[in-house]
C-alpha cells in the first residue's frame, strides 16, 4: 500500500519533472522558428530569404 | 530532463541545419535564383518601371511603397513591412497590386539591402559582390537553418519527453515524418511552396493560416496517434480536416513572374528537401535523445 502510494506520488513528480521543461522548449522552439521564419524585420528577412523560400514558409 | 532536452535538440538542430544547407544547394537554391532572374527582368511590364528606375538608386528612405510602385497608393496603408522592403506588400487593398505587380525583387532590391542592412545582411540579387564570391547568402542560409533546425528540433525532442515512451534514432525517423506532415506537406495543400515572383494573398493573412494548419495538423497526429479512443480520434480527423475547410487566402490572380514549369519543379524540390530534413532531424533527435538518456 504505502509502496503504492510512494509510486504514484513518483510517477506525479516525473509527470510534472517533464511537462515543465517540455512546455519551456517547445516555447523557445517556436520563438526561434517564428524569428526566422516569419519576422516581418527586413534584415531578418533578407538573410532568411533562401531559407524561408525552401522551407516553404510564406516569404513576401 | 532540461539539460537532456536542450542538447539534444542543439545537437540535431546544428547538424541537420548544416546538412540542409548543403541539400539546398543542390535543390532549391538554383531554382530560387533562376525564379529571380524572371522577377528581376519582366522589363515589359509598365507596373515594375517604378522599381527599374530606381534599382541603384534606392536607398532606405528612398524606398516607400510610393516611388517604388506608383500604382499602389490608392492603398494608402503601406506598414511598416512595406516602407522597409521594396516587395510592396500593402494590406487588404494590395491585392490587387500585388496580382498586378509581383514583389519587386529587383537587382535593386539587393543594393537596397546592402543600404538597410549596414551589416551586409542580404539576399544579394546577382551582381553584387556577395553573390559573386558566394559566401555570403549561404552563410546567411546556413545561419536561418541552423537556427530554424534547433527550434523545431526542439519542439520535436519537447514530444518525445511528453510521450513517455522511449525513442531511438529509427522511431525518431517516424517523428520526423509526423514533423514533415505538419510543418510542410499539410500547408503545401493550401499554400503551395513558392518562388520569388510568384502571386499570393497578403503576406500576414497566409503566415496566420499556415501556423493554424501546423498546429492543427500536430494537434491531429497526436491524438491519432497516442489517444486511441473513438472521440478523440473524430477530433484528431476533426483537425486534420479543419486548415482546410477554412481555405488558405488564395491570390486573387494568377500568372507569377516565373514559368510554371519552374514553379512546379520548386514545389516538389522544396517538399522532397523538407522530407530529407525531417527525416535526418528525426533520426538525429531520437539517436541523441537515446544516447543522453539516464543511465
Amino acid at each position: 500500500m504505502t509502496r503504492n502510494a510512494t509510486l504514484i506520488a513518483q510517477a506525479k513528480s516525473s509527470r510534472a519533472s517533464i511537462a515543465v521543461p517540455a512546455a519551456v522548449a517547445i516555447l523557445f522552439g517556436v520563438f526561434l522558428v517564428l524569428g526566422t521564419g516569419f519576422s516581418h524585420s527586413d534584415t531578418i528577412h533578407n538573410a532568411a530569404h533562401d531559407s524561408r523560400h525552401s522551407f516553404a514558409f510564406p516569404c513576401h | 530532463m532540461y539539460r537532456r532536452i536542450f542538447a539534444t535538440a542543439l545537437i540535431a538542430g546544428l547538424l541537420a541545419g548544416l546538412g540542409i544547407t548543403a541539400i539546398q544547394e543542390v535543390t532549391t537554391t538554383p531554382l530560387i535564383r533562376y525564379a529571380e532572374k524572371f522577377e528581376n527582368a519582366a522589363p515589359e511590364a509598365p507596373h515594375r518601371h517604378g522599381a527599374l528606375e530606381n534599382r541603384f538608386s534606392l536607398t532606405r528612405e528612398a524606398r516607400g511603397h510610393d516611388t517604388l510602385s506608383p500604382h499602389v497608393h490608392a492603398g494608402g496603408e503601406a506598414r511598416a513591412h512595406d516602407t522597409l522592403s521594396p516587395h510592396a506588400h500593402v494590406g487588404g487593398e494590395a491585392q490587387a497590386h500585388e496580382a498586378a505587380a509581383p514583389h519587386l525583387h529587383a537587382a535593386g532590391q539587393a543594393r537596397a539591402h546592402g543600404n538597410s542592412s549596414g551589416a551586409g545582411g542580404g539576399h544579394p540579387g546577382p551582381g553584387t559582390a556577395e553573390s559573386e564570391t558566394g559566401i555570403g547568402p549561404i552563410f546567411y542560409t546556413a545561419m536561418a537553418n541552423v537556427l530554424t533546425a534547433i527550434g523545431f528540433a526542439l519542439v520535436l525532442v519537447a514530444c518525445f519527453a511528453l510521450a513517455g515512451r522511449p525513442v531511438s534514432g529509427r522511431e525518431g525517423v517516424l517523428w520526423g515524418i509526423a514533423g514533415f506532415t505538419a510543418i510542410s506537406l499539410a500547408p503545401a495543400l493550401g499554400l503551395p511552396p513558392e518562388v520569388p515572383g510568384a502571386m499570393a494573398a497578403e503576406l500576414g493573412a497566409r503566415q496566420g493560416w499556415w501556423l493554424l494548419c501546423a498546429v492543427a495538423t500536430g494537434g491531429g497526429l497526436w491524438l491519432l496517434v497516442f489517444r486511441r479512443s473513438t472521440p478523440w480520434t473524430i477530433v484528431g480527423l476533426a483537425l486534420l480536416v479543419m486548415p482546410h475547410l477554412v481555405g488558405a487566402p488564395q491570390p486573387q490572380e494568377l500568372g507569377g513572374s516565373a514559368p510554371p514549369e519552374i514553379a512546379a519543379h520548386f514545389v516538389a524540390a522544396s517538399l522532397v528537401t523538407a522530407a530529407v530534413f525531417w527525416a535526418g532531424l528525426g533520426w538525429l533527435s531520437g539517436t541523441f535523445w537515446n544516447r543522453l538518456a539516464p543511465r
